[in-house]
């Protein structure tokens, strides 16, 4: 799976996996979303609309992203999961944990207070 | 170049047209002249199921084959139960293949379809298996006297005798079934056999076949199979058979986990086509989740990561898409209510697994039936595939 990251600002980072998200390419993922807090990027989106397909492992790794997000005074935000990602969100009721925008920009907006976008 | 490399198949001949009965079975001899045997004769109300093994390559095989099969088809003339033919067989050959210095293994079934009795008797081969429909249980039917050609001390054994429910499924096989080593020097063992048998019972027979062929093919890991190999599979039919079957086998890991995803969600949506069922695409999302979910959960609770073997099948009913899926790992720990409902305290990181699993099929049934686990999952279909 291949992982995109962009930093619109130092305090965000635009995660972009490309791929299916399961327990082969998960732990890539949870690195990934736990490692930029720690380099200040405490606002995170992950952009999932090139995700066919997600786990457990996956909605694990979101969780763990966002924990790491919160430790460091930010969160993590969804964009535009496909309907089977978006059917595993709802079925695991994590669709109420995250918020979940329709592109990158509105994320953005609402993380950042439209300072950042 | 051995222009003979290349095994070829050839199906046991013969074919029941009883409705409630099916049979098959093959035969891939390394050449043309194998050492196995495998016969079918349909003489109403009687089914007649041979396998038998000749010891000894390069001594004429192909030769005391024809004898075997002539000296059987004789017996079935004059003889009604499976210890009477057995023992006209042995008369007809035994101090012949005493004197060359070759004995026969030989395992035999006769079946009533009628009213599903049967008798059976073996020579010294190797154990028939029958699975019976309800538990699902296992009766193994081991040899009940000495191969042909080794002189009987005393009287011959006793045949056994019982009855076919519906849904039994009886196996004959020879050793190379179970006598397939991998690279490591493991035996693929009488275990391994059991283990497809048991998972892929209630598929439509030539599926449980190709799941055998398939196992070993893992298990070999694309070598050619080092002996003769023959399957012969007969099953009273069951009060709702599948449709379709579609088996699997794979190493649990992970990217195997991935690639079986992916082939049974190909396989549901053929199946979907084939018979115009008009499903939603939550169907199958739900579907995908829940496969990946149950193989991971092996992989990571039962096998604890060893590449040991999983054993799937997905089976299409007219009411209900069912998965079977089987291992030989630790047992499921604890109480599966707690584990399907959601994760407590909410949301926390991990042990969404089977949940998730609970959430996109309709029902999850675990097993422990011996020493193997046993998941099935089922989603009925909104209507019922029509006849």
């Amino acid at each position: 799976m291949k992982i995109e990251v962009q930093r619109p600002s130092p305090q965000v980072a635009v995660v972009h996996p490309q791929g299916r998200v399961d327990a082969v390419s998960a732990p890539d993922l949870r690195h990934m979303l736990r490692e930029l807090p720690e380099q200040g990027a405490v606002h995170l989106v992950v952009d999932l609309r090139d995700v066919p397909f997600m786990d457990s492992s996956g909605l694990s790794a979101l969780i763990s992203g966002l924990k790491a997000a919160r430790s460091h005074g930010g969160t993590l935000a969804l964009v535009s999961p496909t309907p089977p990602v978006r059917m595993a969100l709802e079925l695991s009721m994590l669709d109420r944990i995250f918020p979940i925008y329709e592109t990158v920009e509105a994320a953005l907006q609402h993380l950042t207070g439209g300072e950042e976008a | 170049m051995n222009t003979h490399s290349k095994p070829h198949r050839h199906v046991c001949h013969g074919q029941t047209q009883e409705a409630s009965w099916g049979w098959t079975g093959i035969r891939r001899p390394l050449e043309a002249d194998g050492g196995d045997v495998c016969l079918v004769q349909h003489r109403p109300p009687w089914l007649y199921l041979a396998v038998a093994d000749i010891a000894g390559k390069g001594k004429e095989p192909a030769r005391w084959a024809a004898q075997l099969q002539a000296a059987l088809t004789q017996a079935l003339d004059r003889e009604a139960s499976a210890a009477a033919i057995l023992q006209a067989v042995r008369r007809a050959m035994g101090p012949r293949l005493a004197e060359a210095d070759i004995f026969i293994t030989l395992a035999l079934a006769v079946v009533n379809l009628e009213d599903g009795t049967f008798s059976y008797a073996n020579a010294g081969h190797a154990a028939a298996y029958l699975l019976r429909a309800q538990g699902p249980q296992v009766e193994r039917l081991p040899a009940t006297e000495v191969p042909l050609g080794v002189p009987l001390n005393g009287a011959p054994g006793q045949e056994r005798q019982g009855r076919f429910d519906p849904g039994d499924v009886l196996w004959l096989y020879s050793d190379g079934a179970t006598e397939i080593i991998d690279a490591s020097g493991h035996i693929f063992g009488r275990s391994g056999l059991l283990d497809v048998l048991l998972a892929a019972r209630e598929a439509p027979l030539p599926a449980q076949v190709q799941a055998v062929l398939r196992a070993l093919g893992l298990h070999r890991g694309g070598q050619p199979f080092p002996d003769d190999l023959t399957l012969l599979v007969l099953r009273r039919r069951p009060q709702q058979p599948a449709l379709e079957g579609f088996p699997f086998v794979i190493q649990a890991r992970y990217l195997h986990v991935r690639a079986a995803t992916q082939r049974v969600l190909r396989q549901m949506r053929l199946w979907a086509r084939r018979y115009n069922l008009d499903l939603p695409d939550t169907f199958f999302f739900r579907w995908e989740l829940a496969v990946s979910e149950i193989l991971t959960n092996i992989v990571q609770h039962a096998y604890n990561h060893q590449p040991e073997r999983i054993q799937g099948v997905l089976l299409l009913f007219p009411e209900a898409m069912v998965l079977d899926v089987w291992d030989a790992g630790a047992p499921f720990q604890g109480d599966l209510a707690v584990y399907l409902n959601q994760p407590d305290p909410f949301p926390r990181e991990k042990g969404y697994g089977l949940y998730l699993v609970h959430q996109s099929v309709d029902q999850v049934r675990y097993h422990r039936i011996l020493e193997r686990n046993w998941w099935r999952l089922r989603k009925a279909f909104p209507q019922p595939i029509s006849a």
